[in-house]
């Protein structure tokens, strides 16, 4: 079972996307803070971050996990919408990005190809 | 937020920035020019009056001197009995003599006076001049300082709008995208019945927040047009024990509440809807910023009725309290990004002197956790039915 680590700090939010991924067949750890991504025991096929996060963001978060050799799929999750959030975010390491509020089916979709292209890509 | 505005080049509002940069400078440049244009051309004026009187002072003379030499009757050195401006000099005259020949070596010469006289003119004009370019500049530094610091707000305003236009929509889109994944998720028929009563709930605080958004912003809009606010008997005590009960209901709440009440003093005299959001933001505030304790205490002080709210949190350093009640001030909560549009204590500290009250904040520094005073007029006790 492939796991996905969901830091969003919004509860309800987290609920309900950790609960479709893992009717999806997932397996997902859920944490609060960039701080608590980082210490999770990984590794993860695929990581979903939220820019806005307390304390670190998720853009730092994603910055790190790329400095320390994380090659998994990173999947920004953020209600900022505007070019220059999603510039940064991609920058910073991200592979795709989707704005709040989003449809489930478009998550999981966006979800299904990073983990694909993440297929072919391994060596 | 660590990607500040203007990281993409281009982007946001930086043309109207530059415009308004470039028309200011073109404005400070033109007034400047002005300033010089209009001091040069007073100093060309006066130099030319001062060389016209020299100039009248020599025709004089030489009239004078046509008018003897054609009567054929040559004034003795001296003063010119005709003219009291002038004296007949025998001799060569000095450099700075004014005046016309008569007949070699006879000469008709301004008196020293009347030159004096004509310098003194020339030289209080010149003064003159001088005190003008002085009071012209400093209108001119005046005018360019005030447009500065107009520009500089508008500038800031215009930061502060698009920061808080930002923060609203995202503080709006978060608890949407919740209540739109649950809804989705009951729609899609995916939704396991033995949680679908749970998440419903949770949705339904998050409609909750929407509306305290929205109750906020139009309270924001009621305090900018000064519209009246209500002074009736308000049950304090019951609105602060809803408040923390509401609050303890959330499941994993950050913050634990302790809520005493003096005897006496359980209700206070002004808008209901008004006092609710003030309380509302000054407990959401101690969520967010607060450490795991936030004791409430009420007591009564003279004809008020205060309302100390005390948190073992991040707090703030001591002389930025005041800029707590700005709009669109948030706290940055060290590295990291804060949920909140900024309206929160401004409109509250609004709503409280509405009211006849006030609002204040305190706190030892940072990391020294928070005290929020508010005050309000009090109401008789047995007002409340």
């Amino acid at each position: 079972m492939r796991r996905i680590l969901l830091c969003e700090d919004d509860d309800l939010i987290a609920t309900m996307v950790a609960l479709v991924l893992e009717q999806e067949g997932y397996a997902v750890d859920v944490v609060g803070s960039g701080e608590a991504a980082l210490a999770s025991a990984g590794p993860y096929a695929l990581y979903l971050l939220d820019i806005n996060l307390p304390g670190q963001t998720g853009i730092e978060t994603a910055r790190a996990l790329r400095a320390r050799g994380t090659l998994a799929p990173i999947l920004m999750l953020t209600s900022q919408s505007d070019v220059g959030h999603k510039v940064s975010a991609l920058d910073a390491g991200a592979d795709d990005y989707l704005a709040k509020p989003f449809e489930l089916p478009e998550l999981l979709a966006r979800c299904r190809a990073l983990l694909r292209r993440d297929e072919r890509s391994a060596p | 937020m660590p990607m500040g505005r203007g990281a993409l080049p281009g982007a946001g509002g930086s043309t109207t920035s530059r415009l308004g940069r470039g028309l200011f400078v073109a404005a400070v440049v033109l007034l400047i020019a002005l300033g010089v244009w209009w001091i040069v051309l007073l100093d060309r004026a006066l130099n030319t009056e001062h060389q016209l009187l020299r100039q009248s002072l020599v025709d004089a003379a030489a009239v004078h001197a046509a008018r003897l030499r054609a009567s054929r009757t040559l004034p003795p050195p001296g003063p010119f009995a005709d003219d009291a401006r002038f004296v007949v000099h025998h001799g060569a005259p000095a450099p700075d003599d004014v005046g016309a020949p008569i007949e070699p070596p006879l000469r008709l010469l301004a008196t020293r006076a009347t030159t004096a006289d004509l310098e003194a003119h020339y030289a209080r004009k010149r003064l003159m001049l001088a005190g003008e370019g002085v009071l012209l500049c400093s209108l001119l530094l005046a005018v360019v300082a005030m447009l500065y610091r107009l520009f500089r707000a508008e500038r800031r305003f215009h930061e502060e709008m698009e920061g808080f236009l930002s923060r609203v929509t995202h503080e709006m889109k978060t608890p949407l995208a919740g209540i739109k994944a649950v809804l989705q998720t009951i729609e899609s028929g995916r939704m396991p019945p033995e949680r679908l009563v749970e998440l419903a709930g949770r949705a339904l605080r998050s409609v909750e927040r929407e509306e305290a958004l929205v109750q906020n912003l139009l309270l924001a809009q009621r305090l900018r047009s000064g519209a009246a606010l209500a002074a009736e008997a308000v049950d304090l005590a019951g609105l602060l024990r809803a408040q923390v009960e509401t609050r303890a209901d959330i499941p994993a709440a950050p913050v634990r509440f302790e809520l005493t009440i003096a005897q006496g003093c359980r209700s206070a005299c002004g808008d209901l809807a008004a006092i609710r959001s003030i309380l509302d933001n000054l407990l959401d505030n101690a969520t967010k910023y607060g450490g795991g304790t936030v004791t409430i205490a009420a007591r009564c002080e003279g004809d008020r009725v205060v309302v100390e709210i005390a948190d073992d949190g991040i707090g703030f350093a001591p002389g930025r309290a005041e800029s707590l009640f700005l709009p669109f001030v948030r706290e940055a909560g060290g590295a990291g990004t804060r949920r909140g549009t900024g309206l929160g204590l401004w409109i509250a500290r609004g709503l409280a002197r509405g009211m006849g009250g006030d609002l204040h904040a305190e706190s030892a520094g940072e990391g020294q956790g928070a005290t929020f005073r508010l005050a309000l007029p009090l109401a008789p006790e047995g007002a409340i039915a």
